[in-house]
């Protein structure tokens, strides 16, 4: 086998193309890093925000769209009569009637943007189980109750929604009574309101959902009510799966993500694979002197396979601290929630295994082209 | 028994769609120690038969033994394995590896074999010695000049002790000083070292310093002059 | 001329070089249409212009069509104001009101005043007739009906809503294409919505300069009622509401711009590579008699021609796709279209050779540069 040294000094007999082949995996890395760290935030805040042991019921065909379903206040405490083996606590079922909304909402700054409004009662804390109280307590009338994330769906900073700030809805004020954490769900970008008050502001006399806890109860159980109860016209789903069917509508967005990710990727490639080529071309007769020396061509390919593991390998490592000094931590708003970008340990193993990739298989067919011609040929070559 | 026994060797090869025949049924002995130069106008095939002896190239027809080794049928891989110890090439623009010192340039052939580092040494050491530039062994060959460089390259051909060398136009980019110190060396080495040497030349100064010319002509070996 | 057939066949002899060169940029010219259509679009839909005659009512202070409830009687009252021309109530269901790709937008509305309202519709296949006898009837955008593979005689079903496609049709307005048109009262009540509700109200006034006035008097009459309203023109409207579209879309552009640049920096380094691999043979050519601006022009030639057909390629490619895929972004019950037009395509082709040339002024400068006796010795 030739000498590591060779493979290391040949790096940097061409400072420009060295640059290149670092510059463009470090890009192509990068790429593929941010657009799978995306599909990861935005994938395990929908799979953590649904929990399997809740069953949603909202109104018959508003099963994909929480936001346009009516449900009947009776079917709350039937609901939490009619069906055996719920959870509870300290004697209260843990059976909560929400009513959801998407509004503009107005802090104490002036600015407006669309929010994420849950009208609750204080049951829902039983249903609910990753919220967290950091500070301050359950609204009550006149009181909201902020996610610590819910200032990053306003796009305001943190302490315009601390605890007192006010906010308002329409012409109506309200005072912010708590913050909570719910961690890596889309709860915690949402504001909670007392639910009499969201249905009075909302004018609804009716519910988005009821959101059921189960304790030995099934699913099942839940649908034969339903069922039964045919009057109150309810569709029951598992919170999981409500989730994930919402993730089914960002698969487009995703896509774009992966679409531009690889086009880009792809320039990138075309372009080191036009400098590869070059660079050993002009290596085919120094290839062919090492060949006559004694040297089989399979050692020679590995020394040209390690020299560009070193150059993509430290793009790799470039991709990487970029990542994290750039996109690690970042939370990034979309519709229903937030999520927060994370360099995790599959994230940089993807980024490890396409540099490798890069400087291996994408080496092999400018060294072929390098490596095959026969010897007298090669030799004669300028 | 001849050192290099060549048999009826023919080499042809396609080139699109025409058929070319550079050696054409040509038989030849060399014996151990000899130094002999090939001599002809291009498209005379002396490179070819180089390249074959080499262990570079392989015949379409005939027998080829050199050191009673039949090297006419060996794949590639036999070829690499089979030059790494028998052979040392002497090229007209010496073909060093610019990013390697001298001393890593004569190294190279040695990282083929099983030696140590100290054993390396020594040998690397000796072969500067005799080409006569231990004190520059570690400057780089754009630090050299032509006659310096084709000198390394002659110990880089030595340094695992091979028996038979091949040189193509090995002065053919030199001036004359540096050719003739060259020429003399290959002969201390074909006299001194027992070292079969094969040169193809255009010098017919350089071919007056072998032993023996030989001149090809369109594939045909047509004439033989011998030197002392 | 012959300059230029020199280019050409300097470009086919590395025929795998130029092949990956033009693919890159093919990729990148890609990438800059697609987000050039998506820029075009949104701007179509968002900036007036003199035939705009349309404002939309809209319930105060929401967004999202299910929260926007807006009595039905509304409609009289508004008729009545001066410069109002039309009025037609809409319902509208949408499956999802975040910025999405997959949206399907039902709009609920009175049918014998759809065609009066929107005479430009054209029905494609299917009748007008079928439309009105059915109660369950739908006409579908041809967009939409592309993207579900549907056709006259169908049956469809979204958003909990049974409909039957009595017809397909195509229109102007860009709304038009991405929604199914069904009867107000069976939306209304397929919704849950309830008899006597709707979304909005879009209304037709005389003329364009007397937009703002008819939206404040509309204002002004509502202004202290339980359903309070804010009337726009259509566009602004669209401005307004699909928020988090625009914000996608704006994004898009520093795309577009990465695009370039790479497609730049790749066509920049072809060149060069060419010009490094030609150095002898560039001086040969100067010894010859070709003047140092012939051999720069013929490099720039080259440039120029990688950028045009790849540049080609990535722009023909990405109208193609945007045109037989029939994309479409939804955002709180409001569609846009992507549609490609021949801006897009002009455009495409023309950024293409400006990168080509300028990719290659430097190559085609050091190409020459060297003095002749050391490009002869090389």
């Amino acid at each position: 086998m030739l000498p590591f040294t060779y493979a290391l000094r040949n790096l940097f007999r061409d400072p420009s193309r060295l640059a290149q082949t670092v510059g463009g995996s470090a890009l192509v890395v990068l790429l593929l890093i941010a657009a799978v760290a995306l599909n990861e935030g935005m994938d395990s805040v929908l799979s953590a925000s649904g929990s399997s042991k809740n069953v949603i019921l909202v109104g018959k065909g508003s099963e994909e769209s929480i936001e346009r379903s009516e449900v009947h206040l009776d079917a709350e405490s039937a609901a939490a009569t009619s069906i055996r083996g719920l959870d509870g606590r300290l004697g209260t079922t843990a059976v909560s009637g929400e009513i959801y909304y998407q509004a503009p909402l107005e802090t104490e700054s002036g600015h407006k943007d669309q929010a994420l409004l849950r009208g609750v009662l204080e049951k829902a804390l039983l249903v609910h189980t990753k919220v967290r109280l950091l500070e301050g307590h359950f609204p009550g009338p006149g009181e909201v109750m902020v996610g610590h994330l819910a200032h990053r769906k306003l796009g305001v900073d943190a302490d315009e929604l601390s605890l007192g700030m006010p906010v308002k809805f329409g012409d109506s004020r309200f005072i912010i009574s708590g913050v909570f954490a719910a961690p890596g769900t889309v709860l915690e970008s949402e504001i909670w309101f007392d639910r009499n008050d969201l249905a009075t502001l909302t004018q609804r006399d009716t519910l988005s959902a009821i959101i059921i806890r189960l304790d030995s109860a099934e699913l099942d159980d839940v649908q034969v009510f339903s069922l039964q109860r045919n009057d109150l016209e309810l569709a029951a789903m598992g919170e999981d799966v409500y989730y994930s069917k919402l993730g089914v509508f960002y698969q487009p967005i995703k896509i774009m993500t992966w679409v531009t990710a690889a086009l880009v990727s792809a320039g990138a490639l075309f372009g080191g694979l036009n400098t590869l080529y070059a660079a050993f071309a002009a290596r085919i007769q120094e290839m062919a002197t090492l060949q006559s020396i004694g040297y089989t061509r399979f050692a020679l390919l590995v020394s040209l396979i390690q020299e560009s593991l070193l150059a993509t390998l430290t793009g790799t490592l470039i991709a990487c601290l970029i990542a994290y000094f750039l996109l690690d931590g970042r939370t990034v708003p979309f519709s229903i929630g937030t999520f927060t970008l994370t360099l995790s340990p599959q994230v940089i193993f993807t980024g490890l295994i396409t540099g490798s990739l890069l400087g291996t298989i994408g080496t092999l067919p400018p060294a072929f082209r390098c490596l095959l011609p026969p010897l007298p040929k090669a030799l004669r070559s300028a | 028994m001849s050192f290099i026994s060549i048999r009826s060797v023919t080499k042809s090869f396609t080139k699109g769609k025409t058929t070319i025949t550079p050696l054409e049924d040509l038989s030849l002995d060399v014996t151990k120690g000899e130094f002999l130069a090939l001599m002809g106008p291009s498209g005379s095939g002396k490179t070819t038969l180089l390249n074959l002896v080499a262990g570079i190239d392989s015949p379409t027809h005939g027998e080829l033994t050199i050191d009673s080794r039949n090297i006419a049928g060996l794949s590639r891989a036999e070829l690499t394995r089979w030059r790494a110890k028998h052979v040392g090439y002497i090229f007209q623009l010496y073909h060093l590896v610019p990013i390697l010192s001298a001393y890593e340039n004569v190294e190279l052939p040695l990282l083929l074999g099983k030696f140590s580092k100290s054993e390396r040494k020594e040998k690397i050491m000796a072969a500067l010695d005799l080409v006569g530039l231990t004190d520059r062994a570690h400057h780089r060959p754009s630090e050299l000049s032509g006659g310096q460089e084709q000198r390394v390259a002659i110990a880089r051909a030595i340094v695992h002790d091979p028996g038979l060398l091949v040189a193509d136009e090995p002065t053919g980019d030199l001036d004359r000083e540096s050719a003739d110190s060259i020429l003399a060396l290959l002969n201390q080495l074909a006299g001194e070292h027992n070292k079969t040497i094969v040169m193809v030349t255009h010098d017919p100064k350089a071919a007056a310093s072998a032993h023996r010319t030989l001149h090809l002509e369109k594939g045909q070996l047509i004439e033989q002059n011998l030197q002392s | 001329m012959k300059l230029l057939s020199l280019a050409l066949k300097n470009l086919t002899r590395h025929r795998l070089r130029s092949l990956l060169t033009i693919m890159g940029v093919a990729a990148g010219m890609f990438l800059y249409s697609s987000v050039q259509t998506m820029q075009e679009s949104l701007s179509g839909a968002t900036e007036m212009n003199a035939n705009d005659t349309t404002l939309v009512v809209y319930r105060e202070n929401r967004f999202c069509p299910s929260t926007s409830r807006l009595p039905e009687h509304y409609l009289e009252t508004i008729k009545r104001i001066p410069g109002v021309n039309e009025v037609l109530p809409i319902q509208i269901v949408v499956n999802n009101c975040g910025a999405s790709l997959d949206v399907i937008a039902f709009r609920g509305v009175p049918p014998e005043s759809l065609k009066q309202y929107n005479p430009d519709i054209k029905i494609e296949s299917g009748s007008y007739e079928q439309f009105m006898k059915r109660s369950d009837a739908a006409l579908i955008g041809k967009h939409l009906a592309q993207k579900r593979g549907l056709s006259a005689g169908d049956k469809f079903e979204a958003v909990g809503v049974n409909v039957y496609v009595a017809g397909i049709i195509s229109s102007d307005a860009a709304q038009d294409e991405n929604v199914a048109y069904v009867h107000l009262p069976f939306l209304q009540q397929a919704s849950k919505i309830g008899l006597g509700i709707v979304t909005q109200f879009n209304v037709k006034v005389d003329s364009v300069n007397q937009l703002d006035s008819v939206a404040g008097k509309i204002d002004e009459t509502f202004e202290s009622d339980q359903q309070p309203t804010t009337t726009r023109p259509e566009k602004a409207f669209f401005a307004e509401t699909a928020k988090q579209m625009i914000e996608l879309i704006g994004f898009t552009q520093w795309l577009g711009i990465g695009a370039v640049l790479a497609v730049l920096g790749l066509v920049a380094n072809a060149v060069l590579l060419i010009v490094r691999g030609r150095v002898k043979e560039t001086a040969i050519l100067q010894t010859l008699g070709y003047s140092r601006f012939a051999i720069a022009k013929i490099v720039v030639l080259e440039g120029l021609l990688l950028g045009l057909v790849g540049g080609a390629t990535g722009v023909l490619g990405a109208l193609g796709f945007f045109h037989f895929k029939a994309f479409t972004i939804g955002n709180e019950g409001l569609t846009l279209a992507l549609s490609p037009s021949p801006t897009v395509l002009l455009s495409g082709i023309s950024v293409s050779l400006t990168l080509g040339l300028l990719a290659s002024l430097y190559p085609a400068w050091k190409a020459t540069s060297r003095p002749l006796v050391q490009s002869l010795s090389h």
